[in-house]
C-alpha cells in the first residue's frame, strides 16, 4: 500500500510534483504514466525518502519510508538500472545491499537465479548490457521479498524475451498480493500488464482509473493517454 | 549499525580501487628499501651520516594513497548513482555516513600501520649497525612517532571522506586533499604573522609532520644524546664533509626525529619569516605609510617598531631561535 497525500515538491522555481494525491493498492499492477518531466521519478524519490517533500506526505504501509526499520523487507525499488558501481560483481553488489537489511547470501543467490543472472553473478557489473542491469536492479528490489514494489522503466533495454519475462513477473508478484507501481512509456506493454492506471502531467494528477475504463472511452490505451496528456506534454513552455 | 558496517566493509573490499590505493601506499616499503640501501652505501663510504627515516620521508605517499580511499568511499557512490540504492537500503543518512567513517577509519588505520611498520622493520634490518641517524634509537622510543604517523594517515583519509561528502566529486575532493597537504602549507606562510604559524602548525598537525614536535617534546636525555651524536660525528668526519652533508641531509645536532626530504615545513618557514629582523620587512605597512607621507622616505626603524608593537613584541622571544639582532630580543631597543 502506497499513499500520497497532497505531495508537493519544488526544485528551485520548477514545480516537480504539485499537490499529488493517490493510493496504490495491493493485488494488482498499477501503471504510472506521464510525459517526460511530469514528475513520475520525483514522486518515486519522495516515496523512498530520497528527497523531502515541501508539503504533504508519502506513506508506505502507513508509515514514512525513512521510519521503516528494515526497509528492504517492506519496499523494493528499481529507480535507475545504471546506478551501480561498475567495478563490483553482481553478487557483491546485491550482497552489499542485502547486508544492510540482515538478508543472507542465500537469498542473494536465489534472486540472481530468479532474474536469470546466476551465470553472470561473478562478473563485473560494468560489463553488463542495459538489459542485464535491469535484471540486476529487479533482483535488488526483490532481495527483501517485500510487499511493496516500485519499478521505474524496467523494460528499457530488455530483449523481447525479457519484456515478456517482466510482464509475467509483474503479474505473478501482484497475484501474490503485493503492491506494484510500474512506470513505463510503452503503452502496449502497459495495457497488457497493468490493471489500474495513474496518469500525471506537470506534476499534477490527471487520471486515477482502471485500464478497462480508459479503453472503453478510447480505442486503445495509447489513444486515451494521448488525449489525457495533450495539454501537459510540452516541457519548457510557460505554464 | 552492525549491518551497515558489514555492508560498508564488503563495499570497500569488493572494488579494485581499494587495493590499488593500498598498493600505492605499500610502495613506501619498496622506496624505503631503496633509500636505506642508498644511504647505507653512503655511510659505508663516509662513516656515520644522519638522514631521514624512510617511514617519515615517504609518509606523504601513504597519506595521499589512503586519503584516496576515504574520498572514493563516498564519491564513487555519488558518481555511479549507487548512493540512491544505498540510501534506500539505509534511509538514515547519519547511520550510513557513520558506517563509512567507521570502516574507512578502521581500514586505513590498519593498512597505514602495516605499511609503516613493515617499512620500519625492513629498513632497520637493511641498515644493520651502520650509523644512519634514524636507526640509532630503540623501537620503544620510535613507537609513539610510528603510531602518530599511522594515525595521521587515518585522519587524512577521514578528511578525504568528509571532503568527498561535501563536494560529491572524486576530482574535487582529491584536489582538495592535495591542496591541504601541499599547497596550503606554502600559502599559509604568507598570512600575517601569528596567523601564519597558527595555520601552519594546524596543517602540520593534520599531516602528522614530525618536525613540529621535534623541538618541543624533547626530553633532556634526548637532547644530550643528540649532542653526543653530534660530537661523535664531527670526530668521525672532516669538517668540509660535514658541511656538504649538512646541506644534502639534515646536518644539525638537533635531534629532529624526521627531517623529511621534499617535505616543506610550513611552520618552519613561517617561523623564519617571523624571526625578528630577518626576512620580515613590513612591506604593506611600508607602502601604506608611503602613501600617507608621499614626500618622505619611510623611516625603517619607526616602521619596524610599529610592527613589533602591533603584535610581535610579546611573541618575539618565544619564536626567535636566532642570535639576537638589532631588533629582536630586546624589543625596547627597537621602539626607542
Amino acid at each position: 500500500m502506497i499513499e500520497l497525500r497532497q505531495l508537493t515538491k519544488h526544485y528551485g522555481v520548477t514545480l516537480a510534483v504539485d499537490d499529488l494525491t493517490f493510493t496504490v493498492t495491493p493485488g494488482h499492477v498499477t501503471g504510472f504514466l506521464g510525459p517526460n518531466g511530469s514528475g513520475k521519478s520525483t514522486a518515486m524519490r519522495l516515496i523512498l525518502g530520497l528527497d523531502a517533500p515541501d508539503s504533504g506526505e508519502a506513506l508506505v504501509n502507513g508509515r514514512p519510508y525513512t521510519s521503516l526499520g528494515l526497509p528492504m523487507r517492506q519496499v523494493g525499488a528499481l529507480l535507475d538500472a545504471n546506478a551501480v558501481h561498475g567495478g563490483r560483481s553482481a553478487y557483491n553488489h546485491l550482497l552489499c545491499l542485502a547486508r544492510t537489511n540482515d538478508i543472507g547470501p542465500r537469498r542473494v543467490t536465489e534472486v540472481l537465479e530468479q532474474v536469470g543472472l546466476a551465470g553472470a553473478a561473478r562478473r563485473r557489473v560494468g560489463g553488463f548490457s542495459l538489459g542485464m542491469k535491469q535484471r540486476l536492479g529487479i533482483a535488488a528490489a526483490l532481495l527483501g521479498d517485500p510487499g511493496v514494489l516500485m519499478f521505474d522503466e524496467p523494460v528499457n533495454g530488455l530483449d523481447p524475451g525479457g519484456v515478456r519475462w517482466i510482464r509475467d513477473l509483474m503479474r505473478t508478484l501482484a497475484a501474490e498480493g503485493r503492491t506494484i507501481l510500474l512506470s513505463s512509456h510503452l503503452m502496449s506493454e502497459m495495457a497488457l500488464t497493468a490493471e489500474r492506471i495513474v496518469i500525471v502531467g506537470r506534476g499534477r494528477l490527471i487520471a486515477d482509473t482502471t485500464v478497462d475504463e480508459l479503453t472503453a472511452s478510447h480505442p486503445t490505451l495509447e489513444d486515451a493517454y494521448m488525449a489525457l496528456t495533450a495539454s501537459s506534454v510540452q516541457f519548457g513552455t510557460s505554464r | 549499525m552492525r549491518a551497515a558496517l558489514s555492508s560498508e566493509w564488503l563495499k570497500l573490499r569488493s572494488v579494485t580501487s581499494t587495493f590499488h590505493a593500498i598498493g600505492a601506499a605499500a610502495l613506501m616499503v619498496a622506496l624505503g628499501v631503496v633509500w636505506t640501501f642508498y644511504v647505507g652505501g653512503l655511510a659505508d663510504a663516509r662513516g656515520a651520516i644522519r638522514v631521514a627515516a624512510p617511514e617519515q620521508a615517504f609518509l606523504p605517499l601513504v597519506q595521499m594513497s589512503l586519503a584516496v580511499i576515504g574520498v572514493l568511499t563516498i564519491t564513487s557512490e555519488h558518481t555511479t548513482g549507487m548512493i540512491r540504492a544505498s540510501l534506500t537500503a539505509v534511509p538514515r543518512r547519519g547511520a550510513l555516513l557513520l558506517a563509512k567513517v567507521g570502516m574507512v577509519g578502521a581500514a586505513t588505520f590498519v593498512a597505514a600501520h602495516a605499511v609503516i611498520l613493515t617499512t620500519y622493520v625492513v629498513s632497520r634490518l637493511i641498515a644493520g649497525d651502520r650509523q644512519l641517524g634514524f636507526n640509532e634509537v630503540t623501537f620503544s622510543h620510535d613507537l609513539p612517532m610510528l603510531l602518530a604517523s599511522g594515525l595521521s594517515v587515518t585522519v587524512l583519509a577521514l578528511v578525504g571522506l568528509g571532503l568527498g561528502f561535501v563536494t560529491r566529486s572524486t576530482a574535487g575532493a582529491i584536489v582538495s586533499v592535495v591542496s591541504l597537504l601541499f599547497v596550503l602549507p606554502a600559502a599559509a606562510t604568507y598570512l600575517p604573522p601569528s596567523w601564519n604559524t597558527r595555520v601552519a602548525v594546524f596543517i602540520g598537525n593534520l599531516r602528522g609532520d614530525p618536525r613540529l614536535q621535534a623541538g618541543r617534546n624533547r626530553t633532556p636525555a634526548e637532547q644530550g644524546r643528540g649532542r653526543r651524536f653530534a660530537a661523535r660525528r664531527t670526530a668521525v668526519k672532516p669538517p668540509h664533509d660535514t658541511a656538504r652533508f649538512g646541506s644534502a641531509f639534515d646536518g644539525g645536532d638537533d635531534q629532529a626525529i624526521g627531517r623529511t626530504i621534499g617535505n616543506t615545513l610550513a611552520a618552519e618557514l613561517a617561523e623564519r619569516r617571523n624571526a625578528c629582523g630577518a626576512g620580515v620587512r613590513p612591506q604593506r605597512e611600508s607602502s601604506r605609510a608611503g602613501d600617507r607621507r608621499r614626500s618622505r622616505k619611510p623611516n625603517r626603524r619607526r616602521l619596524e617598531s610599529r610592527f613589533f608593537r602591533a603584535g610581535r613584541m610579546s611573541s618575539c622571544p618565544t619564536w626567535c631561535n636566532r642570535s639576537p639582532t638589532s631588533s629582536c630580543r630586546d624589543g625596547s631597543a627597537v621602539s626607542s
